[in-house]
């Protein structure tokens, strides 16, 4: 059983030229307007086992398209996981300014505000395959000024340095990308409750289409942290994580 | 006897003088639904008067005041006298007992009260029953609606009917109904009566209230009932004794009725999934457009006329969202709206918008789009207006339009998302990163390994002598290190201090090595230090040369100095270099 279940993700990503097809009729869905049509085949290449920041991006424009905000926030935080676009950003500022709750964030530190956005140039892929290389130069010219007596100071340390950040950095994408759990929130309203339990003092209220960060789970319970800094428990079925 | 008379009268005028109000009902105890007259006279003029509290009875009519005054003359003697009498028309709707408050009124700046009033009214007999039901027969409103089952938005019309087979004499409302979720728009309504036949009765019908009501909000809602007042004219019974009634048609008797009608439900459904553009219309309508003029010099002004014709809630049609040329001066629409007017079946929603176009060119008003829903098919249903090209020709004025000032910039009015991407690399679910675990196994191992070289050659590098190449690179680098403020005075070609400077290396040199005290440096310990190192005697007799050679030259006048120096200084790197490999 588990051979198969190692086998069929392997069939269907051979057929990734089947999921080009897909690709293609859903986009010429969308372009006459056939959202909901659209919406099937593109869902129909995630079940395919399939992905890519496009993909995910065309996702959040069909659901925008049909007003169903909270899955196209959704869809667009998961395009970005894959790096920064433009349109991908610009998109999910104007999903945000159609939801229901505005919350300020917080105001972050600048190297912290740096760190993410540089984080935020190359996906997490990217940034290891970076690491990789970098630290086999590193090592590379390293062997050639021990045994030879070519020397290059200069480009070692440059490389030395672009190793620790390159590594720095995918730490931060991966923590960002894969550690760090967020989610959006899905039911119309949901109530933040001060405790994990359905009878505690009500603090405040969230609306679908919210972006939440995941603290802790406590059986059906999450604690949730909103950007403002507030913080809460909610029950998990009201909010699909990222 | 006159006497007696005189006193009497004196006496009796006495207390009429004290003033009192009476009060009187005419029936006590009364029947339930029975109109009641109470009446409360004063024997003489007053003013102020203040009704008591009716708690529980329901005034028909009242107070209404009457005044009677009678001269007479009797023996020669006149009498003067005047009543004035306020009179209320009660219905008791309830049996029971009911206490009505005292009323005052001010006589000569005093204030006169009556007394309490306790009234008792009981149920009827069967026969005034059958009287109360007959006259409700006979007497009625009907409400008319055109559908019980509709959908938010929908509209029906609500006739409100009045059925009679008496004798009105007067109606008034006293209620309207309150229409809780529905926005109602009165229509005009013909109150002339007709007759009409009901189940083989003929009635006086008139139609007292006509409304389109629009339903707001879905649920059950109610058409509260409405309530009229109407006075019956009842002929009084004939009375044979007086000739000059019957003749002239005999006396009536005015009744007060209070009739309601029944209240009505609706059942009001929400709509089916609106589409995203839908605004609430609901109906059958059509939408058409037109423009004055199809070609235009610029800066002059266009009208453009957009009505909705039809049945439906038109009126709460907003202007529709028209996407007018950019280069097109919009000015706020004009809206009429004339609904069910005249006893027309349609109504008609006009928008007159006025545009002044500011350029040159063709241009092209869109389509103007209205989601409606038909409630016959139930369906919605975009209805659109027709395009209209238009040419705009150039300004009469023409500086203007040259002009600089008429520059405009180009500016984005409304802001929408982004286009889809059309080309996409799809990769498998979970490729997105390199697992961690060999990420990390990846990244480690080329440090790993050079962290082993490294310590192989602090381990390696010392024990095994035979490695030359070690050796000879770190002997070279003591002989530099040794050398280098020598080398500085071959730069500055400073003779005198550059072979001072040698000397005292190579003795620095020596001494650190061996670890000589300063005091004992000499030729003969060279040599000794040296043997007991096992350095070859060509290494010693080099060293002791050279030494002597810099001795030598500090003092003598050589003739090409730089190149002896230059040759000086690589004979003690060699020198060094030599020692440094002995030794190892």
């Amino acid at each position: 059983m588990k051979k198969l279940i190692f086998i069929l993700p392997l069939f269907f990503t051979l057929n990734s030229s089947a999921g080009e097809q897909l690709f293609l009729q859903a986009n010429s869905e969308y372009a006459n307007e056939n959202y909901s049509t659209a919406i099937f085949l593109y869902d129909s290449i995630l079940a395919n086992g399939l992905e890519s920041a496009e993909l995910y991006y065309n996702l959040g424009n069909c659901h925008y398209k049909t007003q169903n905000l909270a899955n196209s926030i959704w869809h667009y935080e998961k395009s970005l996981q894959f790096g920064k676009k433009e349109k991908t950003t610009h998109n999910l500022a104007l999903a945000r300014l159609k939801i229901i709750d505005r919350i300020e964030p917080l105001p972050q530190l600048f190297y912290k505000k740096w760190r993410i956005s540089l984080t935020q140039v190359f996906n997490t892929k990217i940034w290891q395959t970076l690491a990789l290389i970098f630290v086999l130069l590193f090592f590379l010219l390293k062997l050639i000024t021990q045994f030879t007596t070519l020397k290059n100071k200069l480009l070692l340390q440059v490389l030395s340095v672009l190793t620790l950040m390159s590594l720095f950095f995918t730490h931060s994408s991966y923590t960002q990308n894969f550690v760090k759990k967020e989610g959006i929130i899905f039911t119309s309203t949901v109530i933040v409750n001060s405790a994990p339990t359905s009878n505690s003092t009500n603090l405040f209220s969230l609306h679908s289409g919210s972006k939440v960060v995941i603290i802790d789970e406590i059986g059906d319970w999450i604690n949730i942290r909103i950007a403002n800094g507030n913080s809460g428990w909610i029950t998990q079925n009201s909010i699909k994580e990222l | 006897m006159k006497k007696l008379a005189l006193i009497l009268f004196l006496l009796c005028s006495a207390i009429l003088n004290a003033q009192i109000l009476k009060v009187a009902a005419d029936k006590n105890p009364a029947i339930v639904g029975e109109q009641i007259l109470i009446q409360y006279t004063i024997n003489t003029k007053g003013d102020n008067f203040k009704s008591p509290n009716f708690k529980g009875l329901r005034v028909l009519s009242g107070p209404n005041p009457s005044t009677q005054s009678s001269y007479s003359f009797v023996n020669g003697k006149s009498q003067n006298t005047s009543s004035t009498t306020y009179s209320f028309y009660l219905k008791a709707i309830k049996e029971g007992t009911y206490n009505i408050s005292p009323a005052s009124i001010t006589v000569q700046g005093e204030k006169i009260q009556s007394k309490r009033y306790s009234l008792k009214v009981v149920k009827g007999s069967e026969k005034n029953k059958a009287q109360q039901k007959s006259l409700a027969n006979n007497l009625f409103i009907k409400v008319e609606t055109s559908k019980r089952n509709i959908v938010v938005g929908e509209q029906i019309l609500v006739t409100y009917k009045l059925f009679t087979k008496v004798d009105l004499h007067n109606t008034e409302l006293s209620s309207l109904p309150a229409l809780n979720g529905f926005w109602a728009k009165e229509l005009e309504a013909s109150s002339r009566f007709k007759r009409d036949v009901i189940d083989g009765t003929s009635y006086n019908v008139a139609t007292i209230k006509k409304s389109v009501l629009t339903a707001q909000k879905s649920g059950d809602l109610v058409i509260d009932p409405m309530e009229l007042k109407c006075s019956i004219r009842i002929q009084k019974k004939r009375n044979n004794r007086d000739p000059f009634a019957n003749f002239f048609g005999g006396g009536y008797n005015v009744q007060e009725e209070f009739i309601r009608s029944k209240p009505i439900n609706i059942k009001v459904a929400d709509l089916p999934n609106p589409p995203p553009n839908f605004k609430g219309t609901v109906g059958k309508m059509n939408i058409s457009s037109e423009v004055d003029n199809t070609t235009i010099n610029a800066n002059d002004a266009i009208t453009y006329k957009l009505t909705i014709t039809g049945t439906g809630n038109i009126e709460l049609i907003e202007p529709l969202n028209i996407q007018f040329p950019d280069d097109f001066e919009v000015y706020d629409p004009k809206i009429t709206d004339r609904i069910f007017e005249g006893g027309r079946k349609r109504s008609i929603k006009t928008f007159e918008y006025l545009l002044i176009p500011r350029y040159k060119g063709n241009y092209t008003i869109p389509s103007a789009n209205l989601v409606v829903y038909n409630t016959k098919n139930k369906q919605y249903e975009t209805k659109k207006s027709s395009k209209h090209t238009l040419t705009i020709l150039a300004s009469k004025n023409n500086e203007q339009e040259t002009g600089s000032t008429s520059q405009r910039q180009v500016k984005t009015e409304q802001k929408d998302i982004h286009y889809i991407f059309t080309e996409s690399n799809l990769q498998a679910i979970k490729k997105r990163v390199i697992h961690v675990k060999l990420f990390y196994t990846l990244f480690f191992l080329p440090i790993f390994l050079l962290i082993l070289l490294w310590i192989y050659n602090k381990i390696v590098g010392k024990t095994d002598k035979s490695s030359s190449d070690w050796k000879n690179k770190k002997a070279n680098k003591i002989a530099l290190k040794r050398l280098k403020t020598a080398q500085n005075c071959i730069n500055s070609s400073d003779f005198d201090r550059f072979f001072e400077e040698i000397e005292k290396s190579l003795w620095g040199y020596f001494a650190d090595k061996f670890k000589v005290a300063s005091a004992d440096l000499s030729k003969e310990t060279v040599s000794s230090y040296f043997k007991s190192s096992a350095i070859e005697n060509a290494v010693e007799s080099k060293f002791i040369a050279l030494l002597d050679e810099c001795e030598f030259a500090r003092y003598a006048l050589a003739s090409n100095k730089n190149a002896q120096m230059d040759a000086v200084l690589s004979k003690a790197k060699n020198i060094i270099i030599e020692v440094e490999t002995a030794l190892k």
